[in-house]
Order: C-alpha cells, then sequence, then structure tokens
C-alpha cells in the first residue's frame, strides 16, 4: 500500500468520525479532480461543480456507513459518475440535444493551454478518439492518478478488463504518436 | 533503488513494454492543468462547510491546514508576480513558490515552464538586438522562431543562445558548485561564457554544462527525452545526484525544510526514480535505507540524522 492510500484510508476512517478538518483536506485533496473529471461528461463546469458537492454533502451525511476498509477515492467516482449519468438521462429525457458522452469529451481541449503547442492538443484529439470504455479507464488511470484496482470499482469491470483498455489505449496512442513523428520529420 | 512501482499502476503491470512506457510518459503532459482554481476550491469550500452541521464546528486550526494543504496537493499554477511597476523599463520578476510548478508566455510568443521555487527575469517588451531573460531554478524553453532576433538565456554566468527551439535550463545560484545544465530537445543551442564567446553546439537529444571552475561548457553528451522532460510530467529523475542536491529539489517540490544532520553525507551520490510521488515520506524512507540514516519530521518539514 502507497502513502497517497495511506493518506486516504487514513482521511476515511477520521471522517468517520466526524473529523472536519480530515473532510475539509480530502475536499481540497479531491474536489479539483472530480469537477475535471465530471465535465468529462456533463460538458459543463457549473453542473460539473453542483454535482461534485452534492456527493461530498451526501458523504458527510452518511459519513457513518464510510468503510476505511474500502477506497473512499474510488467510491467518490463512482458517486459522482453515477450521479453525471443520471443527470444526462434526465437531460435527454426534456429532449435537450444530447449525442453521445463520447462526443461531449472532446470539449476539454478548451482548457488544454498552448503551452507545448502542437504535440499537446494533437494528444488530446488522439485521446478522445479513443473508444468510450477506454478513453474512460485510460483517463482514470493516467490523469486521475487511480490504480487498476479503484478503476475497476468506479466502472464495475474486473481489474483484467481495466488493464486491457488502457494498453489497448496506449497502442492506439503510439500509433498515432509515430504518424505524428513522421508527418513532422517529412 | 527504482519506487515507480509504488505509485504507477500501469507501469508496473508492464515493465517489459518499453515503447508503451514512452507514450504514458508523453501523454502525461496533459495532466498539469486543471479547470479548476484555488479560488474555486475556497468558494466550493465555504459553500459545502456552511451547510454542513455547524454545532460542532471550530474554526481553530482550519486555516493553517488550508495553506499546507492547498498548495501541497495542487500543482495549479499559481505565479507570484512580483513586479516592480507597470514601467515598460523595469524587468518583470516571476517567481513560482515552493511546491507548484507554472508556465510563462513571454512577449515573443515563447513560453517558459517553470520548476518549483525558479525565478525568471525578462522585459515587458523585448526591445534591442536580442531576446534576453535572466533564470535561476530550473526551466523548459519553447522559443518561438525569429532569426534576427536571438533568444538569450543568461544563468549563472552562462549564456544560452538560440533562434527557435526547445531547451531544459538548470542552474540553481545555491547550488554547491553553481552548476548550469542544459538538455535540448528541439534544434541546436548555442552555450557560452560570458568571458569567453566560443559557443559549445549542443543538439537535440544532446546535454553539455558549465560551473565556473570550468573554461569552457562540457562537450555534448546524450541524454533521453524521457529525462529532461521529467519534472515536467511530474517525476524525479536522479542520476548520481549528490544527497544535498536530492534535498534541494525535494524542499522546492514538496515545499518543506529538511536539515540534513548527517552532514558528512552532503557529497553522496544516489540514482534514484520516481514517477509522480505525492508523498515526500516515500522518498526520505529509501534514503534513509539506502545511506543507514533516519529521518524524523519537525514543525515545518524533516530533519536526516544518524543513530
Amino acid at each position: 500500500m502507497n502513502n497517497k492510500n495511506q493518506q486516504l484510508q487514513d482521511w476515511a476512517s477520521r471522517i468517520k468520525r466526524s473529523d472536519h478538518r480530515a473532510f475539509e483536506q480530502f475536499f481540497r485533496f479531491l474536489y479539483p479532480r472530480l469537477v475535471k473529471f465530471v465535465i468529462r461528461y456533463v460538458n459543463d463546469k457549473s453542473t460539473a461543480s453542483d454535482i461534485v458537492q452534492e456527493v461530498f454533502m451526501a458523504l458527510w451525511k452518511n459519513r457513518s456507513t464510510v468503510d476505511p476498509d474500502q477506497s473512499i477515492q474510488s467510491y467518490m467516482y463512482r458517486a459522482v459518475r453515477n450521479r453525471s449519468l443520471n443527470w444526462l438521462d434526465k437531460k435527454a429525457n426534456q429532449g435537450e440535444s444530447l449525442d453521445s458522452i463520447t462526443i461531449q469529451q472532446h470539449n476539454d481541449e478548451a482548457y488544454i493551454e498552448n503551452s507545448n503547442g502542437k504535440l499537446k492538443s494533437e494528444m488530446e484529439i488522439w485521446i478522445s478518439e479513443l473508444p468510450e470504455r477506454q478513453c474512460e479507464a485510460f483517463r482514470l488511470s493516467r490523469f486521475d492518478g487511480l490504480d487498476h484496482t479503484e478503476i475497476a470499482a468506479v466502472m464495475s469491470i474486473s481489474e483484467k478488463t481495466v488493464n486491457n483498455h488502457i494498453v489497448a489505449a496506449l497502442k492506439y496512442l503510439r500509433k498515432k504518436y509515430d504518424q505524428y513523428k513522421q508527418e513532422q520529420e517529412s | 533503488m527504482k519506487s515507480n512501482s509504488k505509485n504507477n499502476g500501469y507501469k508496473s503491470s508492464f515493465p517489459e513494454d518499453e515503447s508503451l512506457h514512452e507514450i504514458w510518459d508523453i501523454s502525461g503532459k496533459l495532466t498539469k492543468e486543471n479547470p479548476v482554481s484555488e479560488t474555486e476550491v475556497d468558494a466550493a469550500w465555504q459553500s459545502v462547510s456552511s451547510k454542513m452541521d455547524s454545532r460542532k464546528r471550530s474554526n481553530q486550526g482550519l486555516i493553517s491546514d488550508k495553506f499546507l494543504v492547498a498548495s501541497r496537493f495542487m500543482m495549479a499554477a499559481a505565479v507570484l508576480l512580483v513586479i516592480g511597476g507597470y514601467l515598460y523599463f523595469v524587468p518583470q520578476t516571476v517567481t513560482v513558490p515552493y511546491g507548484e510548478m507554472a508556465s510563462v508566455n513571454l512577449p515573443d510568443g515563447s513560453t517558459a515552464e517553470l520548476n518549483s521555487g525558479s525565478t525568471i527575469r525578462y522585459q515587458r517588451f523585448f526591445w534591442g538586438d536580442v531576446r534576453s531573460v535572466t533564470l535561476n531554478g530550473e526551466a523548459y524553453f519553447s522559443v518561438e522562431n525569429n532569426a534576427d532576433k536571438p533568444f538569450r538565456v543568461e544563468s549563472n554566468g552562462v549564456i544560452t543562445e538560440v533562434v527557435g527551439t526547445q531547451f531544459n535550463i538548470r542552474s540553481w545560484e545555491d547550488e554547491l558548485n553553481r552548476e548550469t545544465e542544459l538538455s535540448v530537445t528541439e534544434g541546436e543551442v548555442s552555450f557560452y561564457t560570458m568571458g569567453d564567446k566560443d559557443p559549445v553546439r549542443v543538439k537535440s537529444g544532446q546535454r553539455s554544462s558549465w560551473n565556473p571552475g570550468l573554461l569552457h561548457p562540457t562537450s555534448p553528451d546524450s541524454i533521453s527525452s524521457d529525462d529532461i522532460n521529467a519534472w515536467r510530467n511530474n517525476r524525479l529523475v536522479f542520476h548520481d545526484r549528490a544527497l544535498i542536491s536530492i534535498l534541494n529539489d525535494l524542499e522546492r517540490r514538496f515545499d518543506v525544510r529538511i536539515d540534513l544532520e548527517a552532514t558528512d553525507l552532503a557529497g553522496e551520490t544516489l540514482t534514484a526514480y520516481y514517477s509522480n510521488p505525492r508523498e515526500i515520506s516515500v522518498i526520505l524512507d529509501d534514503i534513509s535505507m539506502v545511506k543507514g540514516v533516519q529521518y524524523s519530521q519537525t514543525a515545518n518539514g524533516y530533519r536526516i540524522f544518524k543513530q
């Protein structure tokens, strides 16, 4: 078990004991990550902020049921993911246009600043081209720092499948990157 | 003492496939940006905590925790701007706080990504024949091409001059030998001392270094782009680095103070590699084990001592 997980476990057991300071530390650690994560689904920052805040409120309300032996991080990712999907369902039922999650994922690009120029934005496009589940597993692993066990819990799939998704994603990105390098050289 | 397996789910699963490791590292360039600013986190926390039960709340101690946690966990590019007035002629100075990293857009469209604790000085407008920048610390430059107006970085008495390219400079004024290390990822760079204008040409994939004890910069040797890009991908890579220099890096990266009481170990070298270490204790554990020392926490950091 690494230190990050120890820290999370420590927060989980302190939150269970109604420790405000632990809850605030945990909030400050995870809130920005979760908002960034939820934006991929709902494509709107203020909706994402609302969803994440609601989930934190719910966590505090139900803190007595927290199990410190389970990853509190994957619990939170799963909770905001479920709420996001519900929100999308509701929105679709209200007749607003909703193409698919995959398409909405493109909009992360708006937040990518142009500091490493072309490769960076190309990379973002390649990632968004990945099949939906591969993309989700890859992002959780690479950008949210979740381990395979946690991703498996968030996405309700086996760790082996998580592995397969991530390797497939990396192979695709590798192919795109090699093509890109060739284009740059020619 | 490789410890990447502790922090990296993917890599520990596929240690054999180097080509996938590389793309994993490259894709990490996207990780630094987070659309949520610290101010927004503050506001969100205020909103959530005001809705929590208010009876048990004690505000005591919240302030210090807030700063501690915010600075340690958020790599958001918070830039401390120290501007000596808005006059065109006064150089602009940007210093990145410990524990954070930042990207600075220069007046000509070039960018400098700054490692924790680094300071860069430049003119608000690049006038004259050169685009002139001063650096104390570590920065990765992506320079816009302009053949008429060379881009020149001065650090610890050595000059790096380019037309348009990408390169990394590490040059701390408080390092013992005041060494400047230049690594190039794209194009070609001229590297020369102030007294001696005979430049060493450093090409893509090469590295050269200079310190005030040398007549010329060293002849270029090769370096992997992985190593050059390490700090910007939140990795720490130490190749035969003096312990004291490693501890300086850790202080800046984690915003802590580290006292090396076992001073006789300061010059001993270590080779270590960490991908995205979140807790300094992981690294201190390794150092303690390898060098036979112990460490303990102090009010503002750690002390390292022999039993």
